[in-house]
């Protein structure tokens, strides 16, 4: 992998290096595990045998080691029992372990231990940044803090808890010193007991012992089993990308259009079971699905096969399950750009596979998204809710559960401008297209302007591509659509009149040369794209 | 999703467009007026009943592939450099040769099975040495360590059997083996692996933790399947822990606790991957799981509650404890349920009247929610346009009777990206990286107003560390917090917290003069007094990586980078502990005890978890687990 660069101004270096970034990322998000499957660690302090030196290595024995993708980890006595317990958060399931500490159980050792609470009067009520120092009559002592936030995106418990080792230790005094630095001694301290200490109290408030708390069972939470089956709404209406297919029968490809009614197109193979059972279940409803206002049409892909669809077999299929609505085959660029988009979408997106469809509005925007069999009543659902609800409900369909939010639905203009960054390197013109209907759906012309500048720019950007490849009819397409929405473009003028002089039309070429320095009388290249345009002519 | 696509409610915009609100400018100002927080308490969502929303493991699908039509990008030519074989990393092969080959000898199960690779001279230490010592005991556990054997006084493979066995590894014996070191020399190579052996008998749990250092030689013709063979085998280190309590210390209570509440089936059994191939980008789903837990006495019952926070489109949740340890899930009545993607959150008693506060750090605003007592969460105010918030913590920096805010950015959130962190930016450079988020001091103002103190307290030097985590402590014991902030590509930052003789506070970064800057990956970070003389230590999560330590030693490695390799080397070293001294600099001894190998660390705190005393450490580790089982 390319090493770092040590500066961020040496572009190619940086480039390369983040692209090695990507490619890991890449892999890991096709399924490879990245320091994965880990246990986690518990070290035991060896304390006053070894001071200062080795922490024993007691995660297995602990029975801390679970190999979860561990991330927040909080310290706290949950149960009031008198040792510390964890609730730790994971990234794989189960995202959370509530882990009991047996050890004032089991352990004769770790009978002995005081718990605290520092409750400030002028210095902040919860006292933090307050330390307590428990003198012992032996003559230890152990110091604590009050911490609000340590660890990664954790806070564990405000108590201070103090192990005081095995015997029969005897509590002297506990010495807080708060926030700004007072001292004060606190007297009346307990072992097995929690206390509240108040700022200027001097002296400890014992608070009852906790009683009452269950016998919790441990087990195993096993994780529920993964499915690569979904049925997924989407918190916004997506524009389909660019769909073309053969109809059945008909050699030459046509565009999806818009309908009159809402469509679900259906993905399959004629290899496929699944796809068999499903298409059969859609013949044997069709009148419902019908009488639900939903045309479906089915296209297979079969024929992006290497040897193509050689034997048939979604023909076959159809021809079977005698499935009553639309079909035809799927052409490689548009399959592209679906599985493009889904894998855009998501941030672990799942293989590409059949059966997919997509329930589409009237105007070809993506509701849902059905990967595996989609079953009827989910369609029914929504169909009323999805495809013929209010646009904001999207968003609450989208979720599992209710909950709140604080900040509102994307827009549909938001939502393609969403879709175009996706779309920026694999497929320019999709992203322009995308663009263009962020641009006519913005809601304030700021955000227009602004779409609208991002899609002269790629045309731009595309026809001198274009040009500099010897494409010219692509060329020439995109410059005359860069300028037809900016005609005061002085450099696309000065590109265009290049291009053209190129081709030997010096006479249109002149015209935007000229328009150039209209616009820029110093533009210095149409200034010297003209001189040796008129050298070219008298010679 | 990117800034200017999230649209921030309409009430939080009056709240930007009353002018007071100016984050991320020069001078702080006193920025909310009284309760203009009102109305940013949120729309719940529209419930609904959708059918058919669990699919079973049973459906088959079929995965297709779509031939690729563009040419290959840099991402593409660098997936393949991935493999250390087009890379040229050849050591990487021995390395896993010699994994395999570990393997072979410490199948647990393999009676029998098959002779094993040893070269005709073999010859071992003993790998349970014959003199071992307890060198610690508590109730229910007891350490040995023993010395390490100088002589290779064994030979030949019934011996080294013997020795295998002896050592633990029989049937029912957990094995974890980590090739740390390997170097090639002429007719062979070298590797140092660290071997982690486990077993359950009857009522004794043992734990073997033991470095082995092994020559291997190459086998004659290259290639050939029997692999490399193993010539001599040193014992380095050697602890064996035995507890006798008959059940572990720690056991998983979780399901008994919370098994019966609404979120627990959806949100708890089931990972990041599955809600990330489900639930969008568009409302900021990601599958990294960088999601926060709180705890606190949320309701004022005296019990602790717990406030977990939650992927973008998944609730986060407030557990109430109940009399006999099981929560019951308050969600909803708290007001608290954001559905925005959340990193992280604390409980905090922000105007001093008695109860906890909540502070919520999602992707779009930064919220301070008050607490009304009974546990009902009401917005008070918010900040936008945080970059990239994750850790925060809090602590009354200048000593004004109210706790303040320390937010760690992680990212920085260029506004053309889709995407926040290092996948939006490559961190630059890897080992000392300057270009993340910009973290921000919240100046507590009373009632719920926040200023950006960040630039007047001088902790702007702080931008652009790619800060995880962070942590208060008055480790001059001068009566101010001081600020430790752990950052992921690079060096630390210890600010100390100067009162200016004309009155004001000047934070100073003496990371470096006081020894801990900690050149590494730095995860989480947190204070206390493990060696009990009175001076505050620090511990820092980090990366362990075995394959950064493999590759970083090796010369083909360094001899390339004659000023940086080593700095590199250390980020994958693993965690640090920094032992406080009286002349107020920090000493590493994470090796000599023995606390780096976390793995790939996130959250890593101290704990006395057996009431002795002694502050003992507890590491929450592991990056991405997958469905494939090879390891990136």
């Amino acid at each position: 992998m390319a090493p770092s660069p040590t500066e961020k101004t040496d572009a190619e270096a940086v480039k390369d290096y983040s692209a090695a970034w990507a490619a890991i990322m890449r892999l890991a998000r096709a399924g490879s595990s990245w320091s994965g499957h880990e246990r986690h660690c518990a070290f035991l302090n060896c304390g006053e045998v070894e001071q200062g030196a080795r922490f024993a290595n007691v995660s297995a024995v602990s029975g801390l080691d679970f190999p979860d993708d561990g991330r927040a980890l909080v310290v706290t006595d949950w149960d009031g029992d008198g040792d510390l317990d964890l609730w730790a958060r994971n990234r794989n399931a189960p995202r959370l372990r509530m882990l009991r500490n047996n050890a004032s159980t089991d352990d004769p050792g770790a009978q002995n231990w005081i718990a605290l609470r520092l409750e400030g009067r002028k210095v902040n009520r919860d006292a933090i940044g307050a330390r307590a120092e428990v003198v012992l009559a032996d003559g230890t002592r152990l110091q604590e803090t009050v911490h609000a936030g340590t660890g990664f995106l954790s806070q564990s418990s405000k108590w201070l808890h103090f192990g005081l080792g095995s015997g029969a230790p005897e509590i002297r005094l506990v010495r807080v010193r708060w926030p700004g630095g007072n001292s004060e001694t606190f007297v009346g301290i307990e072992n097995k007991r929690r206390h509240r200490l108040s700022e200027g109290a001097g002296k400890a408030l014992l608070l009852p012992p906790r009683s009452g708390v269950a016998d919790h069972a441990a087990s195993n939470q096993e994780p529920l089993p993964v499915s690569g089956a979904a049925q997924i709404i989407l918190p916004g209406r997506i524009p389909l990308p660019t769909m073309t297919f053969h109809p059945a029968g008909a050699s030459a490809p046509v565009p999806l259009r818009e309908g009159s009614r809402p469509l679900l197109l259906l993905i399959f193979s004629g290899h496929c079971g699944t796809c068999r059972t499903e298409m059969t279940e859609f013949t044997a409803e069709a009148q419902t699905i019908r009488e639900a206002g939903l045309e479906i049409l089915a296209l297979s892909l079969d024929s992006l096969a290497p040897g193509g669809d050689a034997d048939g077999a979604a023909a076959k299929l159809i021809q079977e399950t005698e499935f009553p609505f639309l079909t035809g085959s799927v052409t490689a660029a548009s399959a592209g750009r679906i599985r493009h988009l889904l894998g855009s979408l998501f941030d672990y997106p799942a293989p590409f596979s059949v059966p997919l469809s997509l329930l589409l509005d009237a105007k070809r925007n993506i509701v849902s998204i059905y990967r595996g069999p989609v079953a009827l009543e989910t369609l029914v659902h929504d169909l009323r809710h999805g495809v013929g609800g209010h646009i904001d409900s999207l968003r609450d369909l989208a979720i599992p559960f209710p909950g709140r939010w604080h900040t509102k639905s994307i827009t549909g203009s938001e939502l393609a401008e969403f879709v175009a960054k996706y779309f920026h390197s694999y497929d320019p013109a999709e992203r322009l297209r995308y663009l263009e209907i962020a641009t006519t759906s913005a809601l304030n012309s700021n955000r227009a302007a602004n779409l609208r500048r991002q899609v002269i720019d790629g045309h731009l950007a595309w026809a001198r591509d274009y040009s500099s490849g010897g494409k010219v009819d692509q060329a020439t397409f995109h410059f005359e659509k860069t300028l037809q929405l900016d005609p005061e473009n002085g450099p696309a003028h000065n590109d265009f009149g290049a291009l053209l002089a190129n081709q030997g039309k010096l006479a249109e070429a002149e015209i935007h040369f000229r328009r150039a320095l209209v616009i820029d009388p110093d533009n210095a290249l149409a200034k010297r794209n003209l001189k040796l345009l008129t050298q070219l002519r008298n010679k | 999703m990117h800034p200017r696509l999230k649209n921030v409610s309409i009430s939080v915009i009056f709240l930007i467009g009353i002018g007071v609100w100016i984050l991320l400018k020069v001078a702080p100002r006193d920025t909310a007026s009284d309760d203009k927080g009102e109305g940013i308490q949120g729309r719940q969502s529209a419930p609904h009943e959708r059918p058919d929303q669990t699919n079973g493991v049973d459906v088959r699908m079929t995965p297709i592939e779509i031939p690729a039509s563009a040419p290959a990008t840099a991402t593409d030519l660098h997936e393949r450099k991935l493999d250390p074989r087009a890379d040229g990393w050849d050591g990487e092969l021995l390395g896993e040769a010699a994994l395999n080959q570990l393997r072979r000898i410490l199948a647990s199960d393999a009676e029998g099975g098959g002779a094993w690779p040893l070269s005709a001279g073999f010859a071992c230490t003993p790998l349970r040495p014959n003199q071992r010592a307890e060198v610690f005991r508590t109730g229910t556990m007891a350490i040995h360590r023993g010395e390490v054997p100088q002589e290779m006084s064994l030979r030949g493979e019934a011996t080294l059997r013997a020795q295998v066995k002896a050592v633990g590894v029989l049937p029912g014996t957990r094995v974890k083996i980590k090739i740390v070191r390997v170097a090639p020399h002429t007719n062979g190579f070298s590797t140092r692996a660290l071997i982690e052996l486990f077993r359950v008998d009857d009522r004794r749990r043992t734990q073997v933790s033991a470095w082995w250092d092994c020559e291997w030689l190459q086998a004659e013709n290259d290639g050939s399947e029997s692999g490399p063979l193993l010539h001599r085998l040193a014992l380095a280190s050697y602890e064996e822990t035995v507890a006798t309590s008959g059940r572990a210390m720690f056991e998983d209570v979780t399901h008994a606790v919370i098994g019966d509440n609404a979120g627990y089936r959806d949100q708890v059994l089931r990972g990041m991957n599955h809600w990330a191939a489900r639930l969008t980008k568009i409302d900021d789903l990601h599958f990294f799981g960088h999601h926060g837990l709180a705890i606190g006495d949320a309701n004022g019952d005296g019990m602790e509650d717990l406030y977990l926070c939650d992927g973008g489109g998944l609730p986060n949740r407030l557990y109430l404890q109940n009399a006999d340890g099981t929560v019951r899930d308050a969600s909803a009545e708290s007001g608290a349920d954001w559905l925005e993607e959340s990193k992280s959150a604390l409980f905090l008693d922000l105007d001093n009247d008695g109860d906890q506060d909540l502070v919520v750090a999602t992707v779009a605003l930064l919220l301070f929610m008050e607490n009304d007592g009974r546990g009902k969460f009401r917005v008070r105010s918010g900040i936008p346009d945080l970059p990239d918030p994750h850790s925060m913590s809090a602590a009354d920096y200048d000593n004004d009777g109210d706790v303040d805010l320390f937010v760690c950015n992680y990212g920085a959130k260029p506004a053309d990206a889709g995407r926040s962190g290092f996948e939006a930016t490559a961190p630059i450079p890897f080992h000392d990286a300057n270009n993340g988020g910009r973290n921000v001091l919240l100046k507590n103002n009373g009632k719920f107003r926040f200023i950006d103190a960040t630039r007047e307290a001088g902790l702007e030097t702080t931008a652009g560390r790619w800060s995880f985590a962070a942590a208060w402590e008055d480790f001059d014991d001068d009566g101010d917090q001081d600020l430790y902030v752990s950052n992921d590509f690079g060096r630390n930052n210890l600010f100390r917290n100067d009162q200016l003789p004309g009155g004001g506070i000047r934070f100073r970064d003496v990371a470096g003069e006081l020894g801990v800057e900690d050149m590494a990956s730095g995860m989480s970070v947190a204070w206390a007094d493990y060696n009990r003389d009175g001076k505050m230590d620090l511990y820092v999560g980090n990366m362990f990586s075995a394959a950064g330590n493999r590759i970083t030693f090796r010369r083909r490695f360094t001899g390339n980078r004659p000023n940086t390799a080593e700095q590199i080397q250390r980020m994958a070293r693993g965690n640090t502990l920094f032992q406080g001294s009286s002349d107020g600099r920090f000493h590493d001894v994470s090796e000599t005890a023995a606390v780096t190998m976390g793995r790939w660390a996130w959250s890593s705190l101290f704990a006395d978890l057996n009431n002795d005393g002694w502050q003992d450490l507890v590491v929450a580790n592991g990056y991405l687990t997958n469905e494939r089982t090879d390891d990136l």
